[in-house]
């Protein structure tokens, strides 16, 4: 055996084993969700817990949070991040510092936090669904942080946009039209973490006693031993293919952007 | 190229410089960048600022952008004070050291971007950018991108793309220092033609003096913030107002001496130079160009002013040959030799070595 193939299976010996930990439950979840002792394979569990209209509601309300959250991350990081980067670097530490705290304060501490600061002041945030945005932001924020960092440290983004200053765009012209045109990727890696996040995130809705589709898989595991996992499995592969798809179109939106000419544009 | 030179004329008075910064100061924390900084270029010249780094020169050109703000003083563009300008207003164009082209766009669409800010419609866009493409003669290149150009190409883009906009004044910010030798040669050259065929007024920055030698009409020689000496290269190579620009530009080989009648003692011998205005007994510097020292074989009729030295090296360098000298008392020099007059000295020989005063300065130790 040469010095080059030992990492090669020393690699494939971890690929195989941590592919094995993570398969492993993933296969006993399908066994378990799909198959019947009598029936042998059958779709009957998932039947089970999708026919309720709560299903849908609870389901369509995550789907909802998730695109919202996603789009109000962009919108706030993007410009943060650019502003960080290019006019206060020396903060560039602390900001990274700052956006891992989610990962370390639980997520029933946010709730109670935010419930003891809204509860008077913006009872909105706590009774309307759509107030617990601001919290998943929180709550996504180190992937969002440092997916659209590494996409900013992969340009030259202060001589790109000087660049595109000096040739007459205001800020929010060169943000538009060059920063976030080359920062594609690392948009779509924040956009994908985020509703993943978001999809999966329990305990805050829990807490706020909002039932979006995370907590709709809770109950149907209680009501429903084999619907359960079944749903669930269900869930965890619409997500792949959810961001696999959104992968899919930023790359052909890649080839589309690169056609059409600014020339020929408006 | 109607539309751009008819662009530029109409919007500069013919009057007044095409380009001015007035005690222009820049201090960044306690460290003064550009102290009472002083420049004027009329229109149509092309000025390069030469000096080491951090003398102040890629910080004058960003005053004149407006990437930054000048605590004091104001720039002017043919007699118009822009110090409040927005960046994006003040019709600069821009080549960056660093390739800055943007990578989700073809050379085209990058050349099109500044006359898309500006409205321009999709018909005169792509005329304007074909004929830009053209002048630096890309024009087949049109539809690539960053990636599938080289350092030079990505360049001739960028330098497109700067003047596809009309702009007033043309800012070079090092655009060369990334390019192989032969690659920023070509593309010297190529900038002093397009400059000279439109006539804008151009601002260029460079560390590398040959360069600033070659293409400018001026040359400013910047250290500390300040500008030292400024004009024609040939005045600047030539009557250095200091010691500092006699070796940032060019070469020199320096001998430290007294003052004495009719020239400096040093440790290499009697050396005659032109010392008016200085006391006997003064220490000095003699700096001497490489081109100025004089080699003679051993055995030429002795003069007081010629020292005897050792050949230690030869170094062919084309148009001259550079000889390394072993002079008496411990000093080193060199001296360049054009065409073949160097073939018959050989390392180890001794050799006689006069100055000719044209290339000799004296300066206050």
């Amino acid at each position: 055996m040469t010095k080059r193939q030992r990492p090669r299976i020393g690699l494939a010996l971890v690929v195989l084993v941590c592919g094995a930990f993570f398969f492993f439950p993933l296969f006993g979840a399908a066994k378990f969700g799909f198959y019947s002792p009598i029936k042998g394979l059958t779709l009957d569990p998932i039947r089970e817990v999708t026919k309720s209209p709560k299903f849908s509601a609870d389901l369509w309300l995550s789907v909802r949070l998730a695109l919202a959250t996603t789009a109000a991350s962009l919108v706030l990081m993007v410009p943060t991040l650019v502003w960080l980067h290019l006019k206060v670097p020396r903060l560039r530490s602390a900001a990274e510092l700052i956006s891992i705290l989610p990962y370390v304060v639980p997520g029933i501490a946010i709730v109670a936090g935010a419930a003891k600061a809204f509860r008077t002041a913006w009872p909105f945030i706590l009774v309307n669904p759509l107030g617990m945005i601001p919290l998943y932001i929180i709550v996504a924020l180190p992937f969002t942080y440092r997916s659209l960092d590494s996409g900013i440290r992969a340009i030259d983004l202060k001589t790109l946009v000087e660049a595109s200053r000096s040739l007459g765009a205001g800020w929010t012209k060169s943000i538009l039209s060059v920063v976030i045109p080359n920062m594609r990727t690392a948009m779509l890696g924040a956009s994908f973490l985020t509703i993943a996040v978001v999809l999966g995130e329990y305990t805050i809705s829990a807490l706020l006693l909002h039932d979006t589709f995370p907590v709709y898989l809770v109950q149907a595991n209680s009501s429903s031993p084999r619907g359960g996992p079944a749903l669930s499995l269900v869930a965890i592969v619409l997500t792949w293919m959810l961001l696999g798809g959104v992968s899919l179109l930023g790359r052909q939106r890649k080839g589309t952007d690169r056609s059409a000419a600014i020339v020929a544009g408006p | 190229m109607t539309s751009i030179n008819s662009s530029v004329e109409a919007s500069t008075d013919s009057s007044a410089p095409g380009l001015e910064l007035r005690g222009i100061r820049k201090t960044f924390g306690s460290v003064a960048a550009l102290e009472s900084f002083d420049l004027s270029l009329a229109q149509g010249e092309f000025v390069s600022l030469l000096g080491p780094s951090g003398c102040g020169k890629t910080t004058a050109l960003r005053v004149v952008a407006g990437f930054e703000h000048a605590d004091q003083g104001s720039v002017l563009v043919a007699g118009e004070d822009i110090s409040n300008v927005a960046v994006s207003k003040r019709d600069m164009g821009m080549v960056f050291q660093s390739y800055s082209l943007f990578p989700h766009l073809t050379a085209l669409d990058n050349v099109a971007f500044g006359l898309r800010m500006r409205k321009q419609g999709a018909a005169q866009r792509r005329k304007i950018a074909g004929e830009m493409l053209e002048l630096v003669g890309l024009s087949a290149h049109s539809g690539k991108y960053a990636h599938q150009m080289s350092g030079g190409q990505q360049q001739r883009v960028a330098l497109a793309r700067a003047l596809a906009i009309s702009p007033r004044v043309l800012l070079l910010d090092e655009p060369l220092s990334a390019l192989d030798a032969k690659v920023r040669d070509g593309l010297r050259d190529e900038i002093r033609r397009i400059q000279r065929e439109l006539g804008i007024t151009t601002l260029f920055v460079t560390h590398d003096q040959e360069e600033a030698m070659a293409i400018s009409d001026r040359v400013g020689v910047m250290s500390n913030g300040r500008l030292e000496q400024i004009g024609a290269p040939a005045d600047v190579y030539r009557t250095p107002k200091s010691a500092f620009v006699a070796r940032f530009v060019g070469t020199v080989n320096t001998l430290e001496g007294t003052v004495v009648q009719g020239g400096v003692t040093t440790a290499a011998g009697f050396v005659a130079v032109p010392v008016e205005g200085l006391a006997n007994g003064a220490a000095v510097k003699v700096l001497v160009r490489p081109e100025a020292v004089l080699v003679e074989s051993l055995g030429a009729p002795s003069a007081s002013d010629v020292l005897t030295a050792a050949v230690s090296s030869l170094s062919f360098r084309g148009a001259v040959t550079r000889i390394g000298l072993d002079v008496r008392g411990g000093v080193s020099m060199v001296s360049d030799i054009a065409g073949t007059a160097a073939e018959r000295f050989s390392a180890g020989g001794d050799v006689a070595v006069r100055f000719d005063p044209s290339g000799v300065f004296v300066e206050p130790a």
